[in-house]
């Protein structure tokens, strides 16, 4: 009984946590809490639909780069301009952008949710003993684990990465040994932009609509667990992604019946005390402010 | 307090120069008699009310926080449980719980409603300001945003209470015009008084230099207590005047959205000045207006553009131009007391770090 709820809430962990690292990358390369990362997610989701009715990989491909342009756009009108403004203007701009592409997918795409036909072929169960695994559980992890090692090996091991990696220790030294800081933050968005398309097909899998609004919980989600995580630590990053998901998942299973509709505040309320514990985070990263 | 005579002029100058002007522009409303144009500067001011609160803790402390709305809410719901008439509240409220069971036979007037809802709200902010105020930066907005979501969560699900996901019904409507422009008056005079006090000065200087601020004995937890509470307690009266005004309301009315377009309008304006506040909600609201009758009927030579969100789209579009173009704001965080004045040294632009 209680092995199921923490299958399931693994399941929801391993998602926050891919939520929250492409918002953390972009964090601790500038310094910018990205609030429009949620509606990367909500673009992906639209893009899915437009491409439902493709073979899988045209699919996958056209989502990818469908939110990678959004992404980087993004950073080239929005961001690049007020990169040197105080973090609270950075905040705020994204903030607006936010908005403005919430907005847009409204005026284009209808108030209404769009309908997202199933991916029957996802939702097979798996049954071990007395326990259902579901294969979305298995990809979703799956999916985070590789996802994961893979961001680690491009920062560990490509020049790219490095350069990131840089970047993110001190702008001003990084720039003079010959780090083109434009190229650099792009290619955060880049990345950053890749998990958005892959958080939003693995999210929309187990949905039946997309809506204008559906980017805001996620980011809401990947910011919080982000902080409480440890800001400029990727591996904090998800750590925090993951509990949010892991504990949200838990209090949905275990709260009685009458105190289950509170789940929401009484998470949020964990989550204040948490930054009252450690303000700085779990994993706090060298060196960071906050 | 024992303020200089110097101090007590230039509070006289601020608040004339900002309330004067609201005051004529909603005489020249009333004047029309457009019953629309009222009902627009009506709420127009009410939502300053609001962001003058935010200003008072944000811009005089630099830590942002995304919950003064929450106290809106929690002013307006307890204003109305005070109010509504006792007729009307078995059916309403048919389980209270019993430590509220007094509700039912307590109908005050609408003054005395928003007077204790204020005082309330201002205690309630006390409490959770004591643990918040230590949180600054990222974790500031984290934990105040966390706030606005167990607020919000609470005001949606705690049926007996506030009615849930149904709105709040029977609420008297006795918020006009007149009400709106006394009620950011007050909250003006108040948000300049304190911030030319010891007490604000406090916790700007906290702002401006926080090292150097606690170097001359300055308690910042203690400064943003006070900025904190009072500018709450200031967000609570626009939030229990919005729902003596509207009469019908529910959590979304103070949701999301609510909270972004304050911040926005605070943002414009110019963070750190009141005249920032005051100057921001103007433009905002006037923008949105014309957007929005662009939207339902059309202007002029321009046919009525029917979309659902190209209102509130055009209006991020102008906030990011705004924000990209001119990062300190409209008034570049300066109080209209010093427009007209030579520029002795530089101002305080980018005085606020997140």
């Amino acid at each position: 009984m209680y092995l199921q709820y923490i299958i399931d809430s693994i399941g929801t962990g391993s998602l926050y946590a891919l939520m929250t690292l492409g918002l953390a990358l972009v964090f601790s390369v500038m310094g910018l809490m990205n609030f429009a990362y949620g509606q990367l997610v909500m673009i992906g989701g639209f893009a899915m639909i437009l491409l439902r009715s493709q073979p899988w990989w045209v699919l996958i491909l056209g989502t990818v780069v469908a939110v990678v342009v959004v992404s980087l756009l993004m950073e080239r009108l929005a961001f690049r301009p007020v990169r040197t403004a105080t973090a609270m203007t950075m905040l705020i701009t994204s903030f607006a952008l936010a908005q403005f592409l919430q907005q847009a997918a409204r005026v284009a795409f209808g108030a209404n949710p769009r309908p997202l036909e199933q991916f029957s072929e996802l939702s097979v169960q798996y049954v071990v003993g007395d326990l259902y695994i579901s294969r979305m559980t298995l990809i979703t992890v799956s999916t985070t684990v590789i996802a994961a090692v893979a961001l680690a090996l491009l920062l560990k091991r490509t020049n790219i990465g490095i350069q990131l990696r840089a970047s993110t220790e001190d702008v001003e030294m990084s720039k003079l040994v010959g780090i083109k800081s434009n190229r650099v933050i792009a290619s955060a968005f880049v990345i950053s932009g890749v998990l958005a398309a892959i958080v939003a097909m693995l999210f929309f899998s187990t949905r039946t609509n997309v809506s204008w609004s559906s980017g805001e919980s996620i980011v809401l989600i990947a910011f919080v667990g982000a902080v409480i995580g440890g800001l400029g630590s990727m591996v904090g990053a998800a750590l925090g992604g993951f509990l949010m998901g892991f504990t949200y998942t838990m209090l949905n299973a275990l709260l009685p019946l009458e105190l289950r509709v509170f789940a929401d505040a009484i998470l949020y309320t964990i989550v204040i005390v948490v930054l009252l514990i450690r303000p700085a985070g779990l994993v706090a990263a060298k060196g960071v402010r906050v | 307090m024992g303020q200089s005579v110097a101090t007590w002029r230039r509070w006289a100058w601020l608040t004339g120069l900002l309330v004067v002007p609201l005051v004529i522009l909603a005489v020249l409303v009333n004047l029309t008699g457009d019953i629309s144009w009222i009902q627009r500067a009506s709420s127009a001011l009410i939502l300053m009310i609001i962001v003058v609160g935010l200003h008072t803790f944000s811009g005089n402390s630099g830590v942002i926080s995304f919950a003064s709305v929450a106290f809106a809410m929690i002013a307006a719901y307890t204003s109305a449980l005070l109010t509504i008439p006792v007729e009307q509240k078995p059916s309403l409220f048919p389980d209270l719980p019993f430590f509220l069971d007094w509700l039912t036979t307590v109908s005050l007037p609408v003054p005395l409603g928003i007077l204790i809802a204020v005082a309330f709200t201002g205690l309630i902010a006390l409490i959770v300001g004591i643990p918040l105020v230590r949180l600054s930066g990222l974790a500031a907005g984290i934990g105040t945003l966390a706030f606005l979501v167990v607020v919000t969560v609470i005001v949606t699900k705690w049926k007996a209470v506030t009615r849930g996901e149904s709105t709040m019904v029977g609420v008297p409507k006795e918020t006009t015009l007149w009400w709106a422009v006394a009620g950011i008056a007050i909250a003006i005079a108040i948000a300049a008084l304190y911030q030319m006090t010891r007490r604000g000065r406090r916790l700007i200087a906290s702002r401006e230099d926080d090292k150097a601020a606690m170097s001359i004995g300055i308690s910042i937890p203690i400064e943003r207590l006070w900025g904190w509470t009072l500018g709450c307690a200031i967000a609570g009266l626009g939030g229990a005047l919005y729902g003596h005004y509207i009469a019908t309301f529910s959590a979304t009315t103070f949701g999301f959205a609510l909270t972004f377009f304050t911040v926005a309008m605070l943002v414009i304006g110019g963070l750190g000045s009141l005249t920032g506040a005051v100057v921001g909600v103007l433009v905002v609201q006037i923008l949105a207006e014309f957007l929005r009758t662009l939207e339902t009927q059309g202007l002029g030579p321009i046919p009525m553009l029917e979309f659902p969100g190209l209102t509130e789209m055009v209006l991020a579009l102008i906030m990011l131009l705004v924000l990209i173009l001119r990062p300190a704001g409209l008034t570049g965080g300066r109080e209209i007391t010093t427009w007209f004045r030579r520029r002795k040294s530089a101002p305080s632009d980018q005085s606020v770090s997140a």
